[in-house]
């Protein structure tokens, strides 16, 4: 075939372009150390890259959020640590008190004690984390959970609880609210724990439910129902704040009185014979459920009660029996509180493994989309240098060739 | 006889004289644009007939021909058309092309920091770090919005470029055309006063390379017509006819005044041409690319924005921020443009709204009227819908008369644009400065007191509406009301009180256009609307959608009575309530008043006319007034459950944990992947595309240098055989020249005969 002059320098010129363009991009890749530099070079495996990349970021996103919770969570464990061997404390103190040889001054320095217990419980309970937020008041973090107040502590926060992403399935809650940690001491299977007194000398029965239409005005106090000297009225009052809610009332069986959001009924015993309300009778009216601070502060009140006749002993005993069994009931809250902490730290570890494999899976996936093999990538460079080298100097050569310069 | 060698001698010498010009003209010319190689063909002179035998005249050069092959030559033309469009092509997508080429850049990390701001912020709401992850969060907005701006800036710099480009193209066209009807005078001419056969060889070719550089631009065909070429392009405009030439022009798009198009000027009008009518060269390419690629490459960053922009606007909204106030928008956003076509006869306009950013596509949309009837196509694959009446919803944009409700109608044949998100990218931009103002919690807030005897509890419970319903009827219920994207908060500042009487439901906002979906089908009732009750079926209008339904068993079965109403009004703030739970009927009461309570439970949901008491199932999700939680355990008789506003929540961060979870929610694309798969996708189409383009473009430079090649092995200049040619005639020229002594020897030997 014919060629002409021009399509030698064509071909020539465009394939040493050719080749140039080649070679620069080999050195672009092991430069940038990517396969792929713009989606076109490979439009799959750089469209999957990012959305893996958006996967590794999550994850170690994920990461960040575990550590969040772990911090959050170590310090609850350790307030609810220290919470329980107050607990502890406490009860020790309550069998100690008990102990039949003290006197009302020898009970009153244990009562002292358990009013710095009691301190010490509301500092744990008010208890901050790092940045400042409390830890137990739910959403309201700014808000101090506990106020001190006539009877125990009041709950100001609410009952909500934060979670936290800890992984792309998986929600690990924060601390709990106060309330499922401090409160939550069933003391009745009712809404009230009624008592009769263990020196009552009737055998009348007390009980109480809520009056729902005024429920809104439920105190969550202690009252006491006390008969008078006849037995045939009674009066109640507000034990925690002093004030007597029902002035001095005649005594009908089964007739309802209401006060506080309270409904109280004292019925005659069973029958024949009907047996009524002894004179000096008393009942202890107490939320079916209490608060640990609200045990505290009764027994501590008991303590500080005079126990010098055997009915004020009985009293003792009884509300050192109850309060015994609302410590262990708080405990069992807040073990179980610590308990699920636990569970949520064990799991976080297990997610950091579990996330710290995908993160490495995810970064060898990415690696394998985009990374360069270099030991490829530098033989290739070679192979296309001396390629290059060659057409360069064939091109000097055949461009050279010409009739003209045998033309003398 | 010696005036005979003479004679021919002569002839030999004027035909290598002309053989040794013409191969100079071929070196001279060698690298030449367009020249194609010149040989002249000699024939023996006639002879002369002397007593029977014929002499021998010389020589005598009969043409000087021009090496050209118009079957070569056309296809060197197709393949530059070919080879430039995909060249032009693969230069601009290159730019897109390196412009999301970096992983690390680009998009991706944006939009990846962004989340993880919203995650922070769920780690630490409020407080000293919560200011920061707040601060953090409202940065890495900005940060996003300003990404995708400048990616939506880059494009639209490039999208200057290609109308610039067009332009220049245009004008090039123009200038070849001329120039090509010049030559054609010229050449006729120039054939009219030389013999038959002798063509102005130059001339010809420099109109063939006229031809190769419009073929450069755009794809033409060429039409001899005796000495002159008739050159004809797109789909079958004439440019030039002889020595006449028909102007191309660059114009404004009719229903886009920032897109340049191509008009031909034939007779003094201009008519606009179809974009997709020039195939190939530059112009091609850029049309090309412009309709496929940054098309596309725009609504899909705009989709990314819409989507993003729109689904953290409307969970802001269901939230509250850290002053205890529901939050607002996080981010403005443009919504679809919409635009009248200029030929359009009357003053109507369509207000295109985006009702579901999930369903939105990458493509633009046209609306016809035609024949009474709209008619709207998807531009993308021609998918089309049509109805008598507006509002009609395609894709999950609402179009629909503006301005309500004087809207003016438009006539026959009048025609719309709707891009609904190409103005996306440009538009994002971040509304909130305060970082206080991110709507990190909950609206509501649940509780239970300790009186509480039963082990019932109660669900932190979740905001799903911006709009509360209710009704007064003991019969009838109105459902949850969804609220799309188009909803704006300010539709129901005040509460709004829908009133059934005699089989019709009126009381709609006047303006409000009110669309009711029965099965698959949609009527629209037009302000003011007396709307047809149908039980169950969908009533929309501005945004809000819901249905009325008649009671079904275990409530009291039966259609509203005359008088029921239907209030729909703000859900924030929530109200508070107090439900108790009665162990006698099993049931929870002290719902507000009016409120129409949804009970689902494994599927299966039941809606109870307001008042009732709502039988109780642990776990199931009660819905009402926007809201919804559930309840679960064993409650004891009497046991209460709060539910209200979160009055101090600042530490809440539920909502911010919905916000973040928005990263790995199928929310583009029909809900079928990310934004970040959005994204992706994008890439992945550019990606593409430039791939496509580059193969293209390599193969069609190899296409075309073969050509070429193939082309130049006919018609080019070889410098080697120019040399040969050379020294061919050089010889010639000797020999004559030897010739001519010889005769002049033998004309000397005969004078010095007589001398003797």
């Amino acid at each position: 075939m014919r060629i002409s002059t021009s399509t030698i320098y064509e071909t020539g010129g465009s394939r040493i372009s050719d080749l140039q363009v080649g070679l620069n991009k080999t050195q672009q890749q092991i430069a940038a150390g990517r396969r792929i530099l713009t989606p076109a070079d490979d439009p799959i495996d750089s469209a999957r890259a990012l959305v893996i990349s958006q996967s590794d970021s999550l994850n170690t996103q994920f990461a960040t959020n575990r550590q969040a919770a772990k911090n959050n969570l170590s310090v609850s464990e350790s307030v609810l640590g220290n919470v329980t061997d107050t607990l502890h404390n406490i009860k020790a103190l309550i069998v100690q008190a008990g102990n039949g040889t003290y006197s009302d001054t020898e009970r009153g320095f244990i009562a002292q004690e358990l009013q710095g217990n009691l301190d010490q419980l509301l500092g744990l309970a008010n208890s901050t984390d790092g940045t400042g937020n409390y830890l137990f008041s739910g959403f309201s973090t700014t808000v101090a959970p506990y106020t001190k107040v006539a009877g125990g502590a009041a709950y100001n926060g609410d009952q909500g609880q934060r979670f936290l992403q800890a992984d792309t399935s998986r929600q690990i809650p924060l601390s709990s609210p106060g309330t499922a940690i401090f409160e939550n001491i069933r003391t009745s299977a009712g809404q009230f724990n009624v008592k009769s007194n263990p020196s009552n000398v009737g055998q009348a029965l007390a009980t109480a439910a809520i009056n729902v239409p005024t429920s809104g005005s439920l105190t969550g106090n202690n009252y006491e129902v006390a008969f008078d000297n006849l037995g045939t009225s009674f009066t109640v009052t507000n034990k925690t704040t002093g004030a007597v809610v029902v002035p001095l009332t005649p005594y009908v069986s089964g007739s309802t009185v209401t006060f506080d959001g309270i409904d109280l009924q004292v019925t005659n015993a069973g029958g024949p014979p009907v047996v009524a309300p002894g004179p000096g009778d008393k009942f202890s009216v107490q939320p079916g459920n209490q608060n640990i601070f609200e045990t505290v502060t009764d027994i501590i009140n008991a303590l500080n009660t005079p126990a010098n006749t055997a009915a004020a002993k009985k009293d003792l005993t009884a509300a050192l029996t109850q309060g015994n069994n609302n410590v262990d009931k708080s405990l069992n809250n807040v073990l179980t509180a610590r308990a699920q902490l636990g569970t949520s730290l064990k799991e976080l570890d297990d997610l950091d493994t579990e996330g710290d494999a995908k993160g490495v899976a995810y970064k060898q996936d990415l690696s394998a989309l985009l990374d360069l093999d270099y030991a490829k990538a530098i033989t290739e460079l070679n192979q296309q240098q001396t390629t290059l080298q060659a057409a360069q100097q064939s091109f000097v050569k055949t461009s050279e060739l010409s009739l003209f310069s045998y033309i003398r | 006889m010696g005036s005979n060698i003479f004679g021919v001698g002569q002839s030999a010498l004027a035909a290598a004289q002309l053989g040794i010009a013409t191969t100079g003209h071929n070196i001279a010319n060698a690298s030449t644009p367009g020249y194609n190689r010149q040989v002249i063909l000699q024939a023996a002179n006639e002879p002369q007939n002397l007593g029977g035998s014929f002499i021998g005249q010389g020589v005598s050069v009969t043409q000087i021909q021009r090496q050209y092959n118009s079957f070569l030559a056309g296809q060197v033309n197709s393949s530059q058309s070919a080879q430039n469009q995909a060249a032009i092509y693969n230069s601009q997508i290159s730019q897109i092309n390196n412009l999301v080429a970096d992983p690390t850049a680009g998009v991706t990390p944006a939009l990846q920091d962004f989340f993880k701001s919203f995650q922070n912020l769920a780690a630490s709401p409020n407080g000293t770090a919560g200011a920061a992850a707040r601060q953090a969060a409202v940065s890495s907005a900005q940060a996003l919005a300003g990404r995708l701006n400048s990616l939506q800036t880059r494009l639209d710099q490039i999208r200057e470029d290609v109308n610039g480009q067009i332009g220049t193209t245009v004008g090039a066209i123009n200038s070849y055309a001329t120039q090509l009807a010049n030559l054609n005078d010229v050449i006729e001419k120039a054939q009219g006063t030389s013999t038959i056969g002798n063509a102005p060889n130059d001339l010809l070719d420099q109109r063939d390379q006229l031809v190769t550089e419009l073929s450069k631009l755009t794809k033409v065909s060429v039409v001899p017509q005796g000495p002159k070429y008739n050159v004809f392009i797109g789909n079958g405009q004439p440019l030039v006819l002889g020595s006449n030439v028909n102007q191309l022009a660059v114009s404004q798009s009719l229903t886009d005044p920032s897109r340049t198009e191509v008009s031909y000027l034939a007779n003094g009008a201009s008519v606009l041409l179809p974009e997709n009518s020039f195939a190939g060269g530059k112009l091609g390419g850029l049309l090309d690319f412009r309709a496929s690629t940054l098309d596309v490459a725009q609504n899909s960053i705009g989709r990314i924005a819409i989507g993003v922009a729109t689904q953290f606007n409307d969970q802001q909204k269901l939230g509250l921020d850290l002053n205890g106030q529901t939050g607002g928008s996080l981010f403005n956003i443009a919504g679809p443009v919409s635009t009248p076509s200029a030929l359009n006869t009357s003053t109507a306009a369509i207000n295109a709204s985006i009702t579901d950013t999930t369903a939105l596509t990458t493509s633009d949309y046209r609306l016809q009227f035609i024949g009474g009837n709209y008619k709207i196509t998807r531009l993308s694959d021609g998918a089309t819908q049509s109805s008598a009446t507006l509002p009609l919803k395609f894709d999950g944009i609402n179009f629909q008369l503006a301005p309500p409700p004087a809207a003016a109608v438009p006539n026959a044949g009048d025609e719309f644009l709707i891009r609904p998100t190409a103005a996306g990218g440009s538009s994002i931009s971040v509304v909130v400065q305060d970082p206080a103002k991110l709507a990190a919690a909950a609206p509501l807030t649940t509780a239970f007191p300790t009186t509480n005897t039963g082990s019932g509890k109660i669900s932190v419970g979740v905001a799903n509406s911006q709009v509360a319903s209710g009704s007064n009827s003991a019969t009838a219920t109105i459902g949850a009301v969804t609220t799309d994207d188009s909803y704006l908060g300010t539709t129901l500042a005040a509460p709004l009180t829908l009133t059934y009487s005699g089989g019709n439901i009126t009381g709609f906002p006047a303006g409000a256009t009110v669309s009711v979906k029965v099965g698959a089908v949609t009527t629209n009732y037009p302000p003011p609307a007396t709307v047809p009750y149908t039980s169950g079926a969908t009533i929309s209008f501005s945004g809000v959608s819901f249905a009325i339904s008649n009671g079904a068993a275990p409530a009291p079965v039966g259609p509203p009575a005359n008088g029921d109403t239907f209030t729909l009004s703000a859900a924030l703030p929530v109200a508070a309530t107090k439900l108790t739970f009665n162990s006698a009927g099993n049931t929870l009461t002290g719902f507000p008043a009016n409120a129409n309570v949804t009970v689902t439970n494994g599927g299966t949901s039941t809606t109870y006319p307001a008042g009732s008491a709502i039988p109780y199932t642990s776990g199931a999700t009660i819905s009402y007034n926007g809201i919804s939680f559930s309840v679960s355990g064993n409650p004891a008789n009497g046991d209460v459950f709060n539910v209200g506003p979160n009055t101090n929540g600042s530490g809440d961060n539920r909502n911010a944990v919905i916000l973040s979870s928005l990263q790995t929610q199928n929310t583009v694309a029909g809900k079928t992947t990310t934004f970040q798969g959005g994204y992706a996708q994008f890439v992945s189409l550019v990606g593409n595309k430039a791939h496509e383009v580059q193969i293209t473009t390599a193969s069609e430079t190899k296409l075309l240098a073969q050509n070429v090649a193939a082309q130049q092995s006919e018609s080019g200049v070889n410098l080697d055989e120019e040399a040969a040619n050379l020294l061919r005639y050089q010889q010639a020229y000797q020999a004559a020249g030897k010739l001519m002594q010889i005769a002049s020897t033998l004309f000397d030997q005969l004078l010095s005969l007589g001398s003797r």
